[in-house]
């Protein structure tokens, strides 16, 4: 429309925004719920310079359900430690005649002339100073290439730092044929466990690295030349140790060892995203509705309102449940499926709304001077309207929230991405209830107290505005 | 004989009333509230008509019916000779630029959420006459000026909840004239204003109703101010026109009883004046079930027997028209 952008149009608009700020302004809950709303806004839009980590696709950080970091300063948790990542730095021990190379990627290349067994020793150490880890886990790359005629087996030993025993971490067959493969010792791996001589149930990070100090990786390389010309070239690469931390972050892990700090912030995004939208597209339905029922009247009217007395009827959650089943966990359609339903009762308000409005002298003068009934909608009676619907939309927001969250917590949410709802879910499906760990608990349910709150906030204070009724109440 | 701007023949609004869905099927006739009962007058340019009344006859209604806001029952409305109803919706909406209705509550009157700017400019909009926003700014300025609220800039970005009284009448007649309309129906535009601005409103609605040379239909329950501001009078009771003619024959020689009564209700501002008391008794029967004979003959001073049995015609009697067979009668004798 032209006049929007006319002067005259642009000073009356200033004037009324302005207005409504100062009106605004002496609500101090409305501003406080403004204050919150905005820190959210700003968590959602700042998200990614907030957390280093990606939501969806995360390294192993630390031990599943990892405590905050910053719980080291009671005393009791002095000393839980961080996670630590060892680069393994090999150093020969013996077979020096055909290792080219060394240091983190050894080079091996054999070659004989007549029928023997050669053994290759390598070394590595590293110091671990905390307590005991309760998870760790081991990598490392071998490539055999150009392999003539021999049979070659591989142990991975690891010694602690007092030197009495040790385990095997990983022990090839004998094998004569090329090959490479990534090799991944996991204490949570029961292959490993029972490679190490423990009980399933065993926390071998505990025994293992009980002591402090240096401890030892050996590798041991046994070749064996079948005939004169046999000849291999064996490449040692990528092998590190990480010991998991007990305490990570700012808010710990959840039971994927996931930051928990970084499924808040993108959370929120989520969050306000299907909140707004929702609220959003289904005050534009209950808008529409209203304002078309309550205006035409009639067989219209008749027809829209038994619609809504229908869907009023249809009890809402299994039926979103069983839509979200038929067409797929998709959060477009979770919002698309809140708002369709979350408009009758603001339907039927402005329907009542409008029916008083319609009756108003300035409608009646502005068809006499010649306006349509779709002019009189746009012009008249949803512009009296908006103010209502505006604080019913604020209002209707934290609903959408937390009803996302409920099917979140029900196990219908995007498994594509992260919501406060499905951290809830997966803190009751996967131990956090059951270990009471209040760093996973508490932060998505208090995360969403607070982004229902600051819009219940700021909508009651639109309320007041609008409605000056309510001023009176208190 | 020249043609009416506005003229309306036997016109009749019957308002059904709602009922529930089985009332209405045991009922054999739907009642219907008898608003408008076979009234009609003529408005010719620069004429102005007052049609004076107790609220709840029927002013209002006749109102709205001539300026199209709703479908008469019977009878047909004129507009410079042409027939409403024979007119498309198209051709009915251009129509309205020439039309215009001023309501009685300023308060009720302005649309809350606009400004004075653009409740004024609504018609110009609507209407489609200006070629650009420009040009409605300009129409809007002198239309406002045109109407002593200067400067235009003051007022214009207000809302209506920002103007006096007197203001917000003056902002809604300046909307009705913007369109330079033909005729105009103004409902009770001073009644709800404070009698200290008053006057200032009808001058200003009578000096523009000059310039234009409007036609202009005024509604008021006041028969005082339809005398200081109209050239000819119509006196309504309960749906039924009863005494029409020249404001100054209705005025200082009235026949029907009724108006009579309404004149002799004017207060005098000498206490020791002496008045002629005519006094009619109890309430306006009601306009669903109206008495049959002469509507007035339940209050009538001088109520007869025929007055009971038969409707008394619109006649001619000395310069006016009057339904009353007090007159007939002695006009036929």
């Amino acid at each position: 429309m032209a006049s929007v952008f006319s002067a005259d149009a642009r000073k009356i608009l200033l004037r009324r925004i302005s207005e409504f700020w100062f009106e605004f302004r002496s609500k101090r809950i409305g501003l406080a719920g403004l204050a919150l709303m905005l820190m959210y806004a700003g968590v959602a839009i700042f998200a990614p310079y907030l957390t280093p980590y990606n939501p969806m696709s995360q390294p192993r950080l630390a031990q599943a359900i990892a405590m905050p970091e910053w719980i080291t300063v009671f005393p009791q948790f002095q000393e839980y430690g961080r996670t630590q990542r060892n680069t393994l730095n090999w150093q020969i021990v013996a077979g020096s005649d055909y290792i080219k190379n060394w240091g983190t990627t050894v080079d091996i290349q054999y070659a004989a002339d007549n029928p023997e067994l050669v053994q290759v020793a390598l070394k590595s150490h590293f110091a671990y100073e905390q307590l005991a880890p309760n998870e760790f886990y081991t990598k490392f790359r071998y490539e055999v290439t150009n392999l003539t005629d021999v049979e070659y087996s591989m142990t991975l030993v690891l010694t602690p730092p007092d030197a009495n025993g040790s385990w095997v971490f990983f022990k090839s067959p004998t094998l004569s044929a090329a090959r490479s493969q990534d090799v991944t010792a996991d204490s949570k791996d029961p292959l490993f466990i029972k490679l190490l001589g423990y009980d399933l149930q065993t926390n071998v990070g505990n025994i293992i690295f009980a002591q402090r100090g240096n401890y030892t990786f050996t590798m041991y390389l046994n070749l064996r030349a079948l005939s004169g010309n046999a000849e291999a070239h064996i490449l040692f690469k990528e092998a590190q140790i990480v010991l998991l931390g007990r305490v990570h972050g700012i808010l710990g892990t959840d039971y994927l060892a996931k930051d928990i700090w970084s499924h808040i912030v993108w959370g929120s995004r989520i969050s306000l995203i299907v909140g707004l939208l929702a609220a959003i597209v289904g005050t534009a339905i209950g808008i529409f509705v209203g304002v078309v029922s309550g205006y035409l009247g009639g067989m219209t009217d008749e027809v829209l309102m038994r619609t809504v007395d229908i869907l009023l009827c249809l009890p809402l959650l299994p039926l979103l449940l069983a839509l979200v089943h038929l067409y797929g966990r998709n959060v477009y359609y979770i919002v698309l499926f809140i708002a369709i339903f979350g408009w009758q009762g603001l339907a039927r308000v402005i329907r009542s709304q409008t029916l008083s409005i319609r009756e108003t002298p300035y409608i009646e003068s502005a068809r006499a001077s010649g306006g349509s009934g779709f002019y009189i909608m746009r012009r008249h009676i949803v512009p009296n309207i908006i103010p209502v619907a505006f604080a019913s939309m604020i209002l209707a927001v934290p609903g959408a929230i937390l009803f996302e969250a409920a099917l979140s917590f029900l196990g219908f949410g995007d498994p594509r991405v992260v919501t406060w709802g499905m951290m809830l879910q997966h803190a009751f499906g996967f131990g956090g209830f059951s270990q009471l760990a209040w760093w996973w608990i508490l932060p998505p349910g208090l995360a969403i107290i607070g982004l229902c709150l600051s819009f219940v906030f700021v909508g009651h204070a639109f309320d007041e505005i609008v409605n000056p009724r309510l001023r009176r109440r208190r | 004989m020249k043609t009416p701007t506005i003229e309306i023949k036997g016109l009749v609004k019957h308002f059904p009333i709602k009922m529930g869905f089985f009332k209405t099927l045991r009922a054999k006739i739907v009642p219907e509230v008898h608003a408008v009962d076979g009234v009609s007058f003529r408005v010719d340019k620069g004429e102005i008509l007052g049609l004076v009344g107790e609220s709840g006859c029927g002013k209002t209604t006749t109102g709205k019916v001539l300026v199209g806001l709703i479908p008469p029952t019977q009878g047909e409305v004129f507009f410079e000779g042409t027939k409403l109803a024979s007119f498309s919706e198209k051709e009915l909406r251009k129509l309205r630029r020439k039309i215009q209705i001023v309501f009685q509550d300023p308060y009720e009157s302005l649309d809350p959420r606009m400004s004075v700017f653009d409740i004024v400019a609504e018609p110009v909009r609507i209407q489609k006459v200006a070629k650009n926003e420009t040009e409605v700014g300009e129409m809007v300025r002198n239309a406002l000026e045109e109407f002593d609220l200067v400067p235009p800039e003051e007022y214009m970005y207000r809302f209506p909840h920002e103007l006096s009284g007197g203001q917000r009448q003056r902002v809604s007649i300046a909307r009705a004239f913007i369109l330079n309309p033909d005729f105009l129906v103004a409902d009770e535009p001073v009644s709800m204003l404070d009698a200290s601005i008053r006057s200032e409103v009808l001058k200003l609605l009578l000096s523009m109703q000059k310039k234009l040379d409007t036609a202009f239909l005024y509604i008021t329950h006041d028969i005082a101010l339809a005398r200081h501001m109209c050239n000819r009078i119509a006196v309504m009771y309960l749906g039924k026109i009863v005494e029409t003619g020249n404001t100054d024959a209705v005025i200082l020689k009235p026949l029907h009883p009724y108006t009579e009564a309404l004149i002799a209700a004017v207060p005098v501002p000498d206490p020791t004046a002496r008045r002629i008391r005519v006094t009619i008794k109890g309430e306006v029967p009601s306009a669903i079930n109206p008495p049959p004979g002469c509507r007035f003959n339940t209050r009538c001073p001088h109520a007869m027997e025929i007055c009971r049995k038969k409707e008394p015609p619109l006649e001619e009697v000395s310069n006016r028209m009057v339904a009353c067979f007090l007159h007939t009668k002695k006009a036929k004798k």
